[in-house]
């Protein structure tokens, strides 16, 4: 299981999702060429939006967080 | 319609059972339908861009094959001398399974056919060739950096949709009666839509993927492409054939009795409406007048669901190309390469995430289906885009084509429901798909009420529209 954990990635703004990639990419061995760095983090961004209504939608439903987890 | 459309050839849409009923009577001969089949390709394919290989000869040599069996009276299947093509994911013995990829061109030839393909070869179909998709799967509309865009068979400046735009424009375009394809988040659906030909995505592991590429495996659905009605039943038939009933038969009964079990039928409002074209919304008025189905219906959810298998495709696509995302990311079509590196980053709780929604989601969507048989949405929100648009406006939003196309089939794909995308009859207008959206293992009550909408005269995939051909 990655240290990154949904909750941070969730709340991150522009700035800090960016330095939240670099860190993530050096976790998992992915190297980002610098040429497909922006349009990478915009698909990034986009991504976290989902998550974010994702999210909003499974703490309304009651199965999240699961027993024994907490995010 | 603006853009120039195809010129179909002489020769009329035969449908599958036509074919294998006059091959099998000895009517015509096997060779000389693919014969017939390879000749529109050359003559339609340049236009289309629909095809990625064609296997002339190996065609010709199943067909005589089969013609020999025949003349020395050995039984032959249901499906003898139909023509077929498949989505280039599938395995085809002694062929490097693309997916629609460069970097796979130096693959390893499959050693042997997908399931599936297997089994229409030995109903007796007879494989012409592969179909262009968007690379791995992950896009609405073949638009392949490697391969060009696959066109619309009815205006050739807009794209067919995707990912098996090149399964959907060859059914449309009148080169084979069927296709296969494959769903992960509406790759059937959207294609079938924009293309105005019938497409089914059955149950979640309902048809065999083996010897398909994946792209999300908890997502992906293999599926089908036919011109009409019958031929998508007959196709299903023989690719599940240990159902206990034929869907063949149900939409025989159907047609005799319509009224022997009403179907209770739920229009499909909120999240899949939201957004749509006017056009798309004035189409689909006429359904729930004629069939009575004047409740409408929320799925609760259902945008969260899709944003859940945005979540999870990126997620879980990635994970399958990390290898190669380290090594080789320049290979990759741009567009695919960028969603992967994102999916790449996502916390691997996300996916966590993502499958505890389905679950809620699921059991949501259950209980409608307590109360009815079967929903109807539209399949898209807008008709084909023009090629190479990268935007369409959704609520007066520019919103991105690739990503968007499938707004309305990503919530359903997620929870493994079987839709049959049935195109509304409106010939000589760009077509517009409905999803007809049954609940789990219930495709035989999408397939009736098919029949019925077929039989009022609501669905029906019309040819492309004549024009003269080009000068030579």
């Amino acid at each position: 299981m990655s240290r990154f954990q949904a909750e941070s990635f969730l709340n991150l703004g522009e700035t800090d999702l960016a330095a939240f990639a670099d860190a993530r990419a050096a976790e998992i061995d992915l190297t980002i060429a610098e040429a497909f760095r922006a349009d990478v983090l915009e698909n990034l961004k986009a991504l976290q939006a989902h998550a974010q209504r994702m999210n909003a939608a499974l703490q309304d439903s009651g199965v999240w967080p699961i027993e024994g987890r907490r995010i | 319609m603006n853009g120039p459309s195809l010129h179909p050839l002489a020769c009329p849409r035969p449908s599958a059972w036509r074919i294998a009923q006059d091959v099998t009577a000895g009517r015509v001969t096997a060779q000389s339908v693919v014969a017939a089949t390879l000749q529109r390709i050359a003559v339609d394919n340049p236009r289309l861009n629909a095809f990625t290989a064609v296997f002339a000869a190996q065609a010709m040599a199943a067909a005589q094959a089969l013609d020999a069996d025949l003349a020395a009276g050995r039984a032959v299947g249901p499906l003898a001398g139909v023509p077929f093509a498949v989505k280039n994911l599938f395995d085809v013995e002694g062929h490097a399974t693309l997916a629609g990829s460069k970097i796979r061109q130096d693959a390893a030839p499959a050693w042997r056919d997908a399931a599936l393909v297997a089994c229409l070869k030995a109903a007796g179909a007879i494989l012409v060739g592969t179909l262009n998709m968007d690379e791995f799967a992950y896009g609405f509309v073949t638009e392949n950096a490697h391969y060009g865009v696959t066109r619309n068979p009815h205006d050739l400046d807009r794209i067919a949709g995707g990912s098996s735009g090149g399964s959907a424009a060859a059914v449309a375009a009148g080169i084979v009666p069927f296709t296969l394809g494959s769903d992960t988040n509406g790759s059937v659906r959207v294609p079938a839509a924009l293309c105005g030909v019938f497409g089914l995505k059955p149950s979640w592991g309902r048809l065999s993927l083996a010897g398909a590429f994946p792209f999300v495996e908890s997502l992906d659905h293999a599926g089908l492409f036919a011109h009409n009605l019958e031929d998508l039943a007959l196709i299903y038939d023989t690719l599940s054939s240990d159902d206990d009933r034929r869907v063949v038969d149900l939409m025989s009964e159907e047609r005799q009795q319509p009224s022997r079990r009403p179907l209770r039928i739920g229009m499909l409002t909120g999240w899949f409406t939201q957004g749509a074209a006017t056009e798309v919304l004035d189409a689909l008025a006429p359904l729930a007048d004629a069939l009575g189905a004047d409740r409408e219906v929320e799925l609760r959810g259902a945008e969260a669901a899709r944003s859940a298998a945005f979540c999870l495709s990126a997620y879980e696509g990635a994970r399958l190309h990390l290898g190669d995302l380290r090594r080789r990311a320049g290979g990759y079509d741009p567009a695919v390469r960028d969603r992967l590196l994102a999916g790449a980053l996502l916390p691997d709780e996300i996916a966590l995430q993502a499958n505890a929604y389905r679950h809620a989601f699921q059991t949501a969507t259950a209980e409608v289906f307590s109360q009815y048989d079967v929903l109807i949405a539209p399949a898209t929100p807008c008709v084909a885009p023009r090629i190479g648009e990268p935007t369409m406006l959704v609520d007066g939003e520019a919103v991105s084509v690739r990503k968007n196309l499938g707004a309305y089939t990503q919530p359903v794909s997620f929870i493994g429901l079987p839709v049959l995308a049935a195109p509304l009859n409106r010939p000589g207008r760009l077509p517009i798909g409905i999803q007809i959206i049954g609940n789990l293992g219930c495709e035989p009550l999408t397939f009736a009420l098919a029949a019925r909408l077929q039989q009022l005269g609501l669905v029906c995939a019309s040819p492309p529209e004549l024009t003269l051909p080009s000068p030579t």
